[in-house]
């Protein structure tokens, strides 16, 4: 399988501050179809990484490196690429759904209009067609009542609501990569398991490269094909996900996986014993 | 294939069903600046009497023949007082386009362009803001002579600094957001960026400023007018009618009063129309439908 995304040597400096670079020398490759997990505590630069491959790194924070992204059109390096090189690429081959979904959705416009315009600039829709692709992208990520949800604005529909709504603005030009920054870190527990499902079976659905980014590893162990553990800015371990968590080589990793077991070990005998083990 | 079915908890929908307010300073403001801006409009289709008309006797007292009174040289106050309106009027908005057109283009490209060209403009905007409008006005008008056209450019160009600066930190604020972010992602172009998301989101804190504008600039007009650098004679200005008021203030009050008046009654009425108008503009304010 060829690499969709290939990230080398990726370092991401802060401009202006002397000291160690906020991420250093982080390589990893994404293939075609598959599903890679970041994983890391915060700080460890694992969004960082993430805004680097969209190019979204506003001053004083600068990446140097590689990012390669195929296309249809051959490889586009993202540093240094030209704004409207990097606008063609964007959405049709990258999509991104962020952490924070009432932030990642414009407040003062209706959720139908924000979904219009990818479908429109990349599908060619207009008109009733348009109207139509909305309402399908809506229920497509399982929303009931696509036609009240197209007319109400964001702060107008819950978190769960939301957070399908971003990830079906990043569907809506169908991308050949998904990049999730910890979509489902804001939300309940309870709405978190529905809305991981919906990425996991869009993913499945549409043969899409998925980089999932989380600090909780059940989630990632639950998504991702392979697993790339980042620490203080470093790739600290990377690896097939099963292989990864059952023998983690790297002493942080294994700090990692025996602190995920400790708190699902505690889980059954909480309720049970009032506390007391 | 795992089809996610969701949950009751995610898809009860929050509405926050805010109670719609009837803006009280949106009806009283739109009532005093309506009765003004019909009686611009008016007096471009009939006035009482023609400006030039001097044939009402000097210094009379309000009376059914001239419901103003009339001026030491026998015209009618009430016609003034309708084309003083009609000329604030066209102050105002000719002004406030002025500041909002330049002031939102300067605004965006100092937002969107490099550091360089941003703290340029930004120190060029310092100056600006700095710079007292009569002052600048002053220059207009030796600049291209004394009339409305030069008083309306100087007071907008004045009013565009204060706006440049705003859209700036506005458009800065909304564009560091994710929803940018994230349109940015799928694929939108920084021209289609800022007609899709910078725009909304900056009027909203525009619209007050702007409305601020105007009754600031219909002041300004009639200060440039009391002193002699406004529109020239026989175009009634209400800061003309005032300076020429002055002398005979004693003897024929109204000729000072009424202009004073609906200047302030103008800037009031657009005052109170700026605060409706903000709180009708918040959509977290909005209801559903």
């Amino acid at each position: 399988m060829t690499a969709l995304l290939s990230v080398d040597s990726l370092g991401v400096h802060l401009d202006g501050v002397a000291g160690a670079p906020l991420v250093d020398d982080v390589s990893f490759e994404v293939a075609e179809g598959e599903r890679l997990g970041v994983i890391g505590e915060s700080g460890s630069g694992k969004s960082l990484t993430a805004l680097a491959v969209l190019r979204l790194l506003a001053h004083p924070l600068r990446a140097t490196g590689s990012i390669r992204l195929a296309t249809g059109e051959g490889d586009v390096e993202v540093i240094g690429a030209r704004q409207r090189r990097l606008d063609g690429v964007r959405g049709s081959t990258v999509g991104a759904v962020f952490q924070e979904p009432l932030a990642s959705l414009d407040p003062l416009m209706r959720i139908g209009a924000q979904l219009a315009w990818p479908l429109r600039r990349h599908r060619g829709l207009r008109g009733d067609a348009l109207r139509r692709a909305v309402l399908d992208a809506l229920a497509e990520v399982q929303l009931a009542a696509p036609e009240r949800i197209a007319r109400s604005f964001i702060h107008e529909v819950s978190g769960g609501q939301r957070q399908r709504v971003a990830i079906a603005l990043a569907l809506a030009a169908q991308p050949r990569l998904l990049i999730a920054d910890e979509p489902t870190t804001a939300l309940d527990v309870t709405v978190q398991a529905g809305v991981l499902e919906l990425i996991q079976s869009s993913v499945a659905e549409r043969g899409m490269s998925l980089v999932f980014i989380s600090h909780d590893l059940p989630v990632v162990a639950g998504i991702a094909d392979r697993v790339v553990v980042m620490r203080a800015g470093r790739v600290v371990e990377t690896g097939e996900t099963r292989q990864l968590l059952s023998a983690p080589r790297e002493g942080y990793t294994r700090t990692l996986v025996a602190a995920s077991r400790a708190l699902d070990d505690l889980l059954p005998a909480a309720p049970l014993d009032g506390g007391r083990v | 294939m795992t089809v996610s079915v969701p949950t009751a908890a995610e898809q009860k929908p929050v509405v926050r069903r805010a109670r719609r307010r009837t803006s009280i300073n949106l009806v009283v403001g739109g009532v005093l600046f309506g009765v003004i801006v019909t009686v611009a409009v008016l007096s471009l289709f009939a006035l009482p009497y023609e400006p030039s008309d001097t044939t009402g006797g000097r210094l009379q007292p309000p009376s059914g023949e001239h419901w103003a009174g009339t001026d030491r040289l026998g015209r009618d106050l009430f016609t003034q007082l309708m084309i003083g309106a009609r000329l604030a009027m066209l102050t105002g908005l000719g002004s406030v386009a002025i500041a909002a057109v330049v002031g939102v283009v300067v605004g965006l490209v100092a937002a969107t362009a490099g550091r360089w060209i941003d703290d340029a403009l930004s120190s060029l905007l310092d100056i600006a803001i700095a710079f007292p409008t009569l002052l600048l006005a002053m220059l207009v008008v030796a600049w291209r002579g004394a009339s409305l056209d030069s008083a309306i450019l100087a007071i907008g160009l004045a009013g565009s600094a204060v706006i440049a600066r705003l859209t700036r930190v506005t458009a800065s604020r909304v564009l560091a957001q994710e929803f940018v972010k994230a349109s940015r992602t799928s694929g939108t172009g920084t021209l289609r960026l800022i007609r899709l998301h910078v725009l909304p989101n900056v009027w909203p804190t525009l619209i007050v400023p702007l409305a601020l504008q105007f009754g600031g600039a219909v002041v300004a007009e009639a200060s440039l007018s009391y002193v002699g650098l406004g529109s020239p004679p026989p175009n009634a200005s209400w800061g003309r009618m005032l300076q020429e008021a002055q002398s005979t203030v004693l003897v024929a009050p109204s000729a000072a009063i009424l202009p004073g008046l609906l200047l302030v009654a103008t800037i009031i009425g657009v005052n109170l129309l700026a605060d409706g108008l903000r709180d009708v503009a918040d959509p977290a304010g909005r209801s559903i439908r």
